[in-house]
């Protein structure tokens, strides 16, 4: 208890500036992004140009004011218990009420409508998830986190519920992010490894299964290995964006000057943005990219190590890894090594849930870079 | 130290993913650089390839003018209506577009529907619509009014026509309607030329397309940078040696002639310059107007079968064949005077008819026209004087000089479709047929070989090459083609050149001809043919003239096929035809009309051949030659002449005629060596001397000679004495 109040009355200390940098520049890169990935569309269908960065500026400040707010909040109080669970039982309802009666687009019920905006409730429910899995993997001792049914069997029962919504309303790239998430955070708190490794080969079993389940699927699969063998059908998404990212060359053919941006790619500032910004920005304007997310995971593992307690370890490498495996997957999708799912470039990609919910879990990582214990270097 | 492993353990675990996060990350930065540098231009190109749309930009087809600058066909600028099927099929207007265009275009809303959902990126809807149409049609494209103000939403609903479009085209319009409508021929919905010089100068006129590569789904209204600008490149105009004026004079008094000599085979007229070669106009009946070729009468309600419209498209001039008549009289006539096998004033005599070959030919005088000669007979349309003459000339030479003055050939002309008549095989040119080729029977030509022809008798000699295209320029005026006058060969001497003008004049003026115009030297002959097969009543009437004559300028050939009027007769048919365009040409050209019956002012002049003739004819002819003249002797016919006969001189020279009694006239002549000689050769020598041939053996082959004669050489006999020559070989 004391130890507790020790931390409460704490005086936080600045967070960390090369973090809250690194997030500010992604985010205007973001706009400039999706200000110009957009335009095109945004004429066609609303005769407005600016239509969507209109919407994605307004996110983009809530979704500091939030981060603001929430980078000024003890984690430890955000991490209490009746705060996760009654967090965790709302978002798993939303995302079940997604499967039910949310908006179907493209295949998928992954949307709800709450007071006229439409929310993804799977993004909530990511950070929502971190939280829960870092608190609960912060209060096993190591014993129980080494035998199975307490450790990876606890985990894979907490996968198993979280993702079962997602199975329902086919939200495929989400159920990956849920499964790495839980993976990633129980594993570094302390889970035996030995389990993971035996369960893996029903867990790329089941996966396969799950990818080639039906005809759908399969094609999304075998044209990410060979997308110009469909080029005007399901490797068309993929044939549009190696076009794209191709057409870029080392300086890109300049800001606002895709063409592939103009119908050939659709939505080209959602999913696909990063092939816009290689088409526009050439390879420097790639590299920047991949840079950022780079020097954004080296402050996210050190926010990690030098975090007080084992809680915010977990909590900031779980945010690491949820920024750093969408962003991974969403690169493999674009550049034709993967599987077209709907996964969004986190920081860039217009959609505004993704986005708030990024810059709210982002205040918590500041957070725990404020609580920041000095240690001697991690590398 | 527990707490310390347990760090040490999560710091792994921590150093574990960062790993994994930088292996993930090289991977990517591998394949960045694979697909931007590496595959990149491979990507671009594709990507540039599905980005871009070419739009071809039609040239402008040049412009066929007449020899003065008048336009005869010129293209506009039109629009055509073109669909993206594919854009409609995405945006989903298609019934907006079928309820908007149909009434527009006056279209059935199957037949676009139908259009515009194939399953492509272009088709077309409409070609060449009018402006009227492609301006209610441009409002809806662009949401702006003619005077460029926004048009409201509620304008715009239910007409959304994304997806399509208007392209510049050409359309090709004709300013004189049917005005040489043979000539110029007309073009097809592409542009492409069909007929006439539209389509033999096809390559000329059509120009290069260029394009413009735009981004294909710019749409017209998404900003798009890329644009590239190819320029087409006109086409170039045609210059032709038509006179329109001259044209219109000839339509007018075709139509006139087409109508009152009921003319069931059609008619037609060719109007040349004879000292170049020059087609001035060219018209034919019945006609059509170029701005409509496939809308005439046809007697039925259907439209025009293949048939119809090919017959109504046929340039007669060009394209058929008829039998000349007497008109080939004059080729006949000059044939005789270039080898001097008789001259005008040798006695013949027509009974009436001719039994040649076994075969009894009526002359169309049946009653005979009595002492002749070969003026008199021409003047006469005599076909017993003829059929006399052909025979002095032989076959060898009339079938030579059918050659030489273009009948077997082609002449190469600018117009499709040229024939070449026919003509007999050597083998089967015997003494009938050379007897009524003599009056241009049993063989055919085209009118414009026949006018080609007889311009050589005018013209000095030569067989100029017709042509009706003068020159090509591109469209910035520079001459890429010009058409020099081309003499094929020299046919005649210029004397006997001169001499058949002389003829032609005395043949209109002393045949009463309704070819004269007054107070113009014109010459000219008229001609009859029974079309095949005989008997049918069918006939063609032609006639030619040629003015002024003592330097002609315009020759005019009238044909009227079958006409069913009053009289069939060239000289009632067509005489007057010719006669109407004369006038009209000579005025247009401003020649100074004299009393009418005298020849020329022209330096020059010919000695006619006057030997025969009694002192009276000598003297008037003396005279029409511009000559003064003395007479020698006593006697009431000259027996001979002082200079010969085809000698030049000038005006008001002196002829000096030696008179006698026709006895005096030498009948005799000496039989030259003939041996060892080929047919022609014997055949020209012997006609020279007055004498004839009576070949026997082998008289054709490679290696043939001649190998006796009979009568020997240096035998005096009497002028038209049969020398028998045997040919063998060598």
């Amino acid at each position: 208890m004391a130890k507790k109040g020790h931390i409460k009355i704490k005086k936080l200390s600045a967070a960390d500036a090369e973090l809250l940098s690194i997030i500010v520049i992604m985010v205007l890169f973001g706009l400039v992004m999706v200000g110009s990935a957009s335009s095109v569309n945004a004429l066609y269908r609303y005769d407005d140009s600016l239509y969507f960065l209109r919407k994605q500026l307004i996110v983009a400040a809530v979704g500091f004011a939030f981060m603001y707010i929430i980078s000024r909040i003890d984690y430890h109080i955000i991490a209490s218990p009746v705060i996760i669970f009654l967090g965790y039982g709302a978002v798993w309802f939303l995302m079940l009420l997604a499967a039910f009666i949310g908006d179907n687009r493209n295949g998928a019920n992954r949307w709800i409508d709450i007071g006229g905006i439409s929310v993804q409730p799977s993004e909530p429910a990511k950070i929502v998830l971190i939280v829960l899995t870092a608190y609960i993997c912060s209060k096993q001792s190591k014993a129980a986190l080494n035998r199975f049914g307490s450790g990876v069997g606890l985990y894979l029962g907490i996968i198993g519920v979280s993702v079962f919504p997602l199975l329902l309303e086919r939200h495929k790239s989400a159920t990956i992010v849920f499964a790495i998430l839980v993976i990633a955070i129980s594993f570094i708190g302390g889970a035996n490894i030995k389990y993971y490794l035996m369960m893996a080969p029903f867990g790329i079993g089941g996966a396969l299964a799950w990818a080639l389940h039906d005809e759908y699927s399969r094609q999304r699969v075998l044209m990410a290995f060979d997308p110009f063998k469909d080029p005007k059908g399901s490797g068309y998404q993929a044939v549009q964006s190696l076009y794209a990212i191709g057409s870029g060359g080392i300086f890109g053919l300049g800001l606002g000057r895709s063409q592939q941006k103009i119908t050939y790619i659709p939505e080209p500032q959602n999913d696909f943005i990063f092939s816009i910004i290689c088409e526009e920005l050439g390879l420097i304007g790639a590299l920047s990219v991949v840079v950022l997310f780079t020097f954004f995971m080296f402050r996210g593992i050190k926010v990690a190590s030098e975090a007080p307690d084992k809680l915010g370890k977990l909590i900031a490498m779980g945010l690491t890894t949820l920024i750093m495996a969408q962003f991974v997957i969403n690169i493999f999708v674009v550049t034709a090594m993967g599987p077209v799912t709907g996964m969004p470039l986190p920081f860039f990609s217009a959609g505004g849930t993704n986005l708030l919910f990024t810059l709210m879990g982002m205040g918590l990582l500041l957070n725990i870079s404020r609580q920041s214990v000095k240690k001697r270097p991690l590398i | 130290m527990g707490r310390d492993k347990t760090s040490k353990s999560t710091r792994n675990r921590i150093l574990f993913f960062a790993f994994a996060f930088l292996f993930f990350i090289i991977i990517i930065c591998a394949r960045i650089f694979y697909i931007q540098i590496v595959k990149g231009s491979e990507y671009k190109s594709m990507a540039l390839d599905q980005q871009t749309r070419e739009k071809e930009i039609t040239p402008k087809r040049g412009t066929i003018y007449d020899r003065n600058g008048k336009e005869l066909a010129v293209s506009a600028t039109v629009d055509t209506v073109v669909a993206d099927p594919k854009i409609i099929k995405n945006s989903k207007n298609a019934d907006e577009i079928v309820a908007t265009l149909a009434p527009i275009l006056e279209m059935d809303e199957a037949d676009i529907k139908e259009i515009i959902t194939r399953n492509s990126s272009f088709e077309w809807v409409a070609k060449k619509i009018d402006s009227e149409k492609s301006k209610q049609i441009r409002k809806y494209i662009s949401g702006k009014d003619e005077n460029g103000k926004k048009l409201s939403k509620e304008e715009l609903k239910g007409h959304n026509l994304g997806g399509i479009s208007l392209v510049e085209d050409s359309k090709r319009f004709y300013p004189g309607g049917s005005l040489a409508s043979h000539v110029i021929g007309f073009t097809g919905t592409d542009n492409q030329g069909l007929e006439g010089i539209e389509a033999v100068y096809d390559k000329f006129l059509k120009g290069n397309s260029g394009k413009i590569v735009t981004s294909s789904k710019s749409n017209g209204t998404l900003p798009s940078d890329y644009e590239k600008y190819f320029n087409a490149q006109d086409g170039n105009d045609v210059i032709l040696t038509i006179d329109s004026n001259i044209q219109y004079f000839v339509e007018k008094a075709l139509d006139e002639a087409y109508v009152k000599y009921k003319a069931l085979g059609g008619a037609c007229v060719l109007v040349t310059n004879p000292n170049t070669g020059e087609v001035l106009a060219m018209a034919t009946r019945p006609t059509f107007d170029l701005n409509s070729p496939r809308q005439f009468a046809t007697g039925s309600d259907k439209p025009a079968t293949l048939e119809q419209l090919q017959e109504r498209w046929r340039n007669k001039v060009v394209v058929d064949t008829y039998e000349p008549g007497s008109v080939f009289k004059l080729i006949t006539c000059s044939i005789a005077l270039e080898e001097k096998v008789t001259n005008l004033t040798d006695p013949y005599f027509c009974p009436g008819y001719l039994i040649v070959g076994g075969q009894k030919i009526s002359c169309f005088h049946t009653s005979g026209h009595g002492a002749s000669n070969l003026l008199k007979g021409t003047v006469d349309s005599c076909n017993p004087v003829y059929m006399q003459v052909a025979a002095k000339i032989g076959k060898d030479r009339m079938f030579k000089y059918f050659k030489t003055f273009g009948f077997r050939e082609t002449t190469d002309f600018d117009l499709p479709g040229e024939a070449i008549g026919s003509f007999w095989g050597y083998n089967d040119y015997n003494e009938t047929e050379l007897a009524t080729s003599s009056f241009g029977q049993g063989f055919t030509v085209t009118p414009l070989q026949m006018a080609t022809a007889i311009g050589a008798l005018v013209n000095g000699g030569y067989l100029y090459k017709p042509h009706v295209v003068k020159e090509i320029v591109d469209s910035n005026g520079n001459v890429i083609k010009s058409t020099t006058p081309t003499r094929i060969r020299q046919v005649i001497s210029k004397e006997t050149s001169d001499t058949m003008r002389y003829i032609m004049q005395t043949t209109l003026v002393q045949s009463g001809s309704l070819a004269k115009v007054d107070g113009y030297d014109i010459g000219g002959k008229s001609g009859t043919s029974e079309k095949l097969p005989r008997g049918s009543n069918q006939y063609i009437g032609s006639y030619c003239s040629v003015a002024p004559i003592n330097d002609p300028q315009v020759l005019c050939l009238v044909i009227i096929d079958d006409p069913r009027g009053a009289s069939y007769y060239g000289g009632q048919t067509a005489a007057p035809v010719a006669s109407s365009i004369m006038q009209q040409i000579l005025q247009y050209y401003n020649v100074q009309p004299n009393n009418g019956d005298s020849v020329s002012t022209a330096d020059d002049t010919v000695i006619p051949d006057v030997v025969g003739k009694t002192t009276e004819d000598a003297k008037k002819i003396a005279e029409s030659f511009n000559l003064k003249y003395s007479f020698r002797g006593k006697g009431d016919t000259v027996v001979s002449q002082e200079p010969a006969a085809g000698t030049h001189v000038r005006n008001n020279s002196y002829i000096t005629m030696n008179l006698g009694s026709p006895a005096e006239i030498s009948q005799e002549t000496t039989v030259p060596d003939v041996t060892g000689k080929s047919a022609e050769e014997v055949n020209a020598l012997l006609a020279d001397a007055g004498l004839k041939l009576n070949a026997k053996g082998k008289a054709s082959g490679g290696n043939v000679i001649s190998l006796s004669q009979d009568p020997t050489p240096g035998t005096t006999v009497k002028r038209d004495t049969q020398v028998t020559v045997n040919f063998g070989e060598q």
